[in-house]
């Protein structure tokens, strides 16, 4: 595979291997009107979006609504046809291939390794399935297993897996929690035995209690089974808490990329600076931190600004951001790792993050 | 904090401070269905003083929203509060909702105008045949003897306040002509536009971009210190509760268990239930925090543990008094109280 | 958006206790237990029982041959059944009096009277006509009737409720007409299923310039007023055709139109389930697109769709009865309740024999009780209801 466009890890690290590699994604819709529904204008839902999955780390696609996030998932697993653009996939020792272009059979193989859960555990499981069939679907469809026997061994060891208990599976999903339902979601994703899972706002439904539950699983199945994800998300807490690089996303196009921490601390767009200051914190003590509160709604897809799509709401926007659109490159200094960002003084701007609490709320 | 807060048994003398302006007590609100009896509101009390904005949070089926539809006399057919009461300051007296018609006029009265709500859907606020205008002048005359034209004009002031862009433009609006974040502001123009003296927000910001939310909540802020409104803010985000409120109610499948100011309880939460959800949301800190989840998932509310609700998931279950009956509400400092036997009261059950 | 699912209490277990039962409880096991809570549904299903009894038990039910009639006791009146006798002794086992027709001579109307000393006494698993089950098994055992003829030599038979114009017993030819009312509903029906879940199914799967061609010709379709078409279609049926092949093209006139309805349904429920996030988990599981169309989309409203079923039935078996009474439909000797009523259309008969219109009360029941079946079913498969 061709070197990765992010140089990744320390300098002189070199055993990060890029799993996928998303180059130049183009997702448009086009806008129907009339009686024999002629195009009339495009909503560029993804609009030229290019970065590297690293093997065994959790990346986050963040970002508000319309932003992107969930049709880039999409078309990285091909449930969406892209536009345009390349999904480059290679595991460890073959060639990569690039998704978009496998024919039906092809990628049926290839997805075998990339799978996915939804955001609503409610909608994703059919209810007329047990859970046995629902978990079982994959591995039949696929003939990884011989019969029944081994059929109910794998999905009890799944079940397993996900701390549930084996018995359950001739239940049907109307038995079961919200949580329970996702920790299901996850053991069908997991039945082919995947090397990476992208998880559509997985927990965006699920109680506050049950998210953690939720979040901790991810984790630890991670470790367990050195899985790569992909993990959209509105919530930056969780994001903060799950996700090793974050990529935030703004009308079809990523703003900026870097480390967790280093995003969260040191961001270097003003939009991230927005998100970070606009997300609420339980803390009561921090209530008071200055806020930058965004004007305006978020960009509509359909209709982009000129230049740079945040200029209208950006407090530091200046001419040049109305008339040019800025690329996403890497402002971090030499030797560290990289940061890009798509702001034309990303590296001018003194941007605020989240800051350390004073006193710290874990007491009881 | 007052000192003059009475313990929240029913047996008390109503000793309610002057400056209150709801006092529940002892709220019980229950659905009736087919498949059985759902209590969803078993037993909860509180007090929202003039000006002050209270917060009541917790998970799904902890009765927070039914809470709300309890007081404002909304609650759908098939519930009925059974118990308690809803002691809203009206000019100085002191009248009890649960005793009034659902639909009749003094309710109505009171609806709108002196206690307004905001949802979290706004959709479902406005009627969609109707521009927002219509509908925010229509309310100011309901309530203040105005011309038509000194309502609108009225009406795009308020939409000036709450932020909406180009008032006098987008007040001939349709609710799907608005994009999201304008129709929260509608939603809260509407609200408003009788100046209420408590505003009741269930969920506002749930179903909103975060950026959109920060502004939402400035909003209320300002307009709160404003016009010196009190805010009830239900919501299940930790987050916003601990950015705009002064005191908060946790609730737990339906009832009370812990109650206290705002710092108080998030900085030495005491209930078991709190700490867990404490310590269970990712933090907005530097540095990584590992968080604990709670154990087990919410009961049905059909098959309802006994004793003190959250015993099945709790850490510091005691065996033999948690699961036998259900904790009174014990004061652990001025004004904040917790339902929970670490803290006394097993001497009262016998 | 994170929407905090508050948990309404209809969405939450039921009263039967959480256990093994329910939790195991498939999709068809639970709409059974929640239609059997519909007691209306459930008693007219009881009722269709029975109706469908008859339909294949026909002659066995029937107590007298349909077409043997009796010139002697034409429009007689139903057979008043007798418990006591006339010294009014009670006997369990009730009896009919012969019945005597006096004509009156100015007005040529016929009354009948019940002749009080010859009495026949009734019972079940009878001896009566003979006739062969289906064509094939021979007997004369009827559920009810005479039990003994006696040695009168003139036909006499139990009339329950009355005879017809040329004398034959109506409630026999009432219950081989449920033969023909009652099975043309469902095989019409089973035809609008065939062509409306294939083509609706097509239409909404495959989407695109299919769905647009397929929803405008049934547009067009629909814009056809019924009964006119039905009217016109069945003036052209040739008179001399034999039963067999009418009741055919007349099972094919009321579902011309009638599959369309299901089209649109099925379409519209295939399109949303499309977007459902389980039917793309399993596409993304690999699923081929007829796995997913019987494994996931069909079963998703295979509920619904009987349930609308049942409430498609009833117009066909209007449909029906309405086309023979006008007599565009059936013709006699065929035995439908449509048929049957053309005899009710002579305003003199009908002052003098009320009970010529009772067929009409039996498509009225069967109507009434197919709907609130559908209504049970409706309620129970809905996925929104309660268990």
């Amino acid at each position: 595979m061709t070197a990765p466009t992010i140089p990744h890890g320390k300098a002189g690290s070199s055993n990060e291997r890029v799993i996928i590699s998303v180059r130049n994604l183009v997702k448009y819709f086009p806008i129907e009107a009339g009686f024999l529904r002629r195009q009339v204008g495009l909503v560029k839902a993804v609009d030229d979006v290019s970065f590297d999955l690293v093997e065994g780390e959790t990346l986050a696609l963040v970002g508000e609504s319309g932003c992107g996030k969930t049709t880039t998932s999409r078309c990285v697993i091909q449930a969406l046809k892209p536009t345009a653009g390349q999904v480059l996939f290679q595991m460890d020792g073959t060639p990569a291939v690039d998704l978009t272009q496998l024919d039906k059979k092809a990628l049926k193989v290839a997805r075998r390794n990339i799978r996915m859960i939804y955001q609503d555990p409610y909608s994703s499981l059919n209810p007329r399935m047990t859970l046995l069939q629902i978990i079982g679907e994959p591995l039949v469809i696929n003939r990884a297993v011989k019969g029944r026997a081994e059929l109910e061994e794998r999905v009890a060891e799944l079940l397993r897996m996900v701390r549930l208990d084996p018995g359950a599976m001739n239940r049907y999903p109307h038995a079961f929690s919200g949580g329970q339902r996702q920790r299901i979601a996850i053991a069908r994703a997991l039945s082919l035995s995947p090397k990476v899972v992208i998880a559509d706002e997985a927990v965006s439904a699920l109680d506050v209690s049950v998210q953690a539950q939720i979040l901790n699983l991810l984790k630890e199945l991670q470790k367990e089974l050195g899985l790569t994800y992909l993990f959209v998300a509105h919530n930056l807490a969780v994001v903060k808490y799950e996700a090793d690089r974050v990529a935030v996303m703004y009308a079809g196009k990523i703003v900026e990329t870097a480390e967790t921490e280093a995003l969260y601390i040191t961001p270097k767009h003003p939009y991230t600076e927005a998100l970070l200051s606009a997300a609420p914190n339980p803390d009561p003590d921090t209530r008071n931190r200055p806020r930058i509160v965004l004007t305006g709604d978020v960009a509509d897809a359909g209709n982009l600004p000129t230049g740079c799509a945040f200029h209208p709401r950006c407090q530091y926007a200046q001419d040049r951001c109305r008339q040019e659109t800025p690329e996403l490159v890497n402002v971090a200094n030499a030797g560290e790792p990289a940061h890009l960002s798509a702001c034309h003084f990303a590296k001018e701007l003194e941007l605020v993050g989240i800051v350390a609490t004073v006193g710290e709320a874990r007491n009881g | 904090m007052s000192n003059s807060y009475p313990t929240s048994t029913l047996d008390s003398a109503l000793e309610i401070p002057a400056n209150t302006l709801l006092s529940v007590r002892n709220l019980q609100t229950h659905f009736f269905s087919r498949e059985g009896t759902v209590k969803a509101v078993d037993g909860v009390t509180f007090d929202v003083k003039q000006g002050e904005i209270l917060g009541i949070a917790g998970e799904s089926g902890c009765g927070k929203s039914v809470t709300s539809q309890s007081i404002m006399r909304i609650l759908p057919k098939n519930a009925k509060i059974v118990g308690g009461e809803i002691l809203y300051n009206h000019q100085g007296q002191f009248i009890d909702l649960t005793t009034v018609e659902p639909d009749g006029k003094m309710i109505r009265g009171i609806r709108g105008k002196e206690i307004a709500m905001i949802f979290q859907e706004p959709m479902t606020a406005f009627s969609p045949v109707h521009t927002i205008g219509n509908q925010i002048i229509e309310t100011i005359r309901i309530h203040q003897p105005m011309s038509q034209e000194e309502a609108r004009a009225k009406a795009i002031e308020m939409l000036y306040r709450v932020g909406m862009p180009n008032p006098g433009r987008n007040i001939d609006q349709y609710t799907f002509n608005l994009s999201g974040g304008m129709r929260q502001r509608a939603m809260v123009a509407l609200a408003l536009s009788c100046q209420p003296k408590l505003l009741i927000a269930d969920e506002p910001t749930t179903a909103v971009d975060v950026t959109i939310q920060a502004q939402i909540l400035r909003l209320l802020r300002e307009i709160q210190a404003d016009l010196g409104m009190a805010i009830i803010m239900i919501t299940h985000d930790l987050g916003v509760i601990a950015e705009l409120t002064d005191r908060v109610l946790i609730m737990y499948l339906g009832k009370e268990v812990e109650y206290g100011p705002v710092k108080n309880v998030f900085h030495h939460p005491r209930h078991p239930y709190t700490r867990g959800l404490l310590a269970s949301i990712p933090k907005m800190v530097p540095g990584r925090i590992e968080i604990e989840p709670i154990e087990g998932s919410v009961p049905s509310p059909y098959a309802m543990p006994t004793g003190c609700k959250f015993h099945p998931r709790c850490r510091d279950f005691m065996r033999g008094v948690c699961e036998v009956s259900e904790p009174p509400l014990i004061p652990i400092a001025p004004g904040h109280e917790v339902s929970c036997y670490l803290y006394g009261g097993r001497e009262e059950r016998a | 958006m994170a929407k905090a699912i508050e948990l309404q209490p209809s969405e939450s277990s039921p009263d039967i206790p959480l256990d093994q039962k329910v939790l195991v409880a498939s999709q068809w096991q639970l709409i059974r237990w929640r239609f059997l809570q519909h007691r209306l549904a459930v008693v007219s299903l009881f009722v269709l029982g029975v109706f469908y009894f008859a339909v294949v038990f026909a002659e066995f039910v029937a107590p007298s041959d349909p077409e043997l009639f009796i010139a002697r006791l034409t429009l007689a009146p139903p057979h008043t059944i007798h418990f006591t006798d006339a010294e009014g002794n009670f006997t369990i086992r009730p009896f009919i009096y012969r019945q005597v027709k006096t004509l009156d001579k100015v007005t040529y109307i016929a009354s009948y009277t019940e002749d009080a000393t010859v009495a026949y006494p009734l019972g079940l698993f009878v001896h009566g006509d003979p006739y062969k089950l289906w064509g094939l098994f021979e007997s004369d055992i009827h559920l009810f009737g005479l039990v003994d003829r006696g040695d009168s030599d003139e036909e006499i038979r139990f009339s329950l409720l009355g005879q017809d114009t040329y004398g034959r017993d109506l409630f026999s030819r009432i219950v081989y007409g449920t033969r023909i009312s009652l099975t043309i509903g469902l095989v019409g029906v089973a035809v609008s299923f065939i062509l409306g879940v294939t083509i609706g199914g097509l239409s909404g799967y495959l989407g695109g310039r299919v769905d647009l061609v397929i929803q405008r010709v049934l547009e067009s379709l629909r814009a056809i007023p019924t009964l006119p078409l039905w009217m016109g279609l069945s003036v052209a049926l040739p008179p001399n055709w034999p039963l067999l092949k009418t009741y055919f093209a007349i099972v094919i006139i009321l579902s011309i139109v009638g599959w369309t309805t299901i089209a649109r349904e099925v379409r519209g429920r295939f399109l949303s389930l499309r977007e459902e996030d389980f039917v793309g988990a399993a596409e993304l599981d690999g699923a081929s697109n007829l796995r997913v169309i019987f494994r996931y989309l069909l079963p998703s409203f295979m509920s619904f769709i009987i349930a609308r079923l049942t409430l498609a039935i009833p117009s066909m078996i209007l449909g029906e009865t309405a086309l023979s009474f006008i007599g565009l439909g059936l013709q006699p000797p065929a035995i439908s309740w449509g048929v049957l009523l053309r005899d009710a259309q002579a305003i003199r008969v009908l002052a003098l024999s009320p009970w010529i219109l009772l067929p009409a009360v039996f498509v009225v029941i069967s109507i009434l009780a197919f709907n609130f079946v559908g209504d049970g079913l409706r309620d129970a498969a809905d996925p929104y209801g309660s268990v």
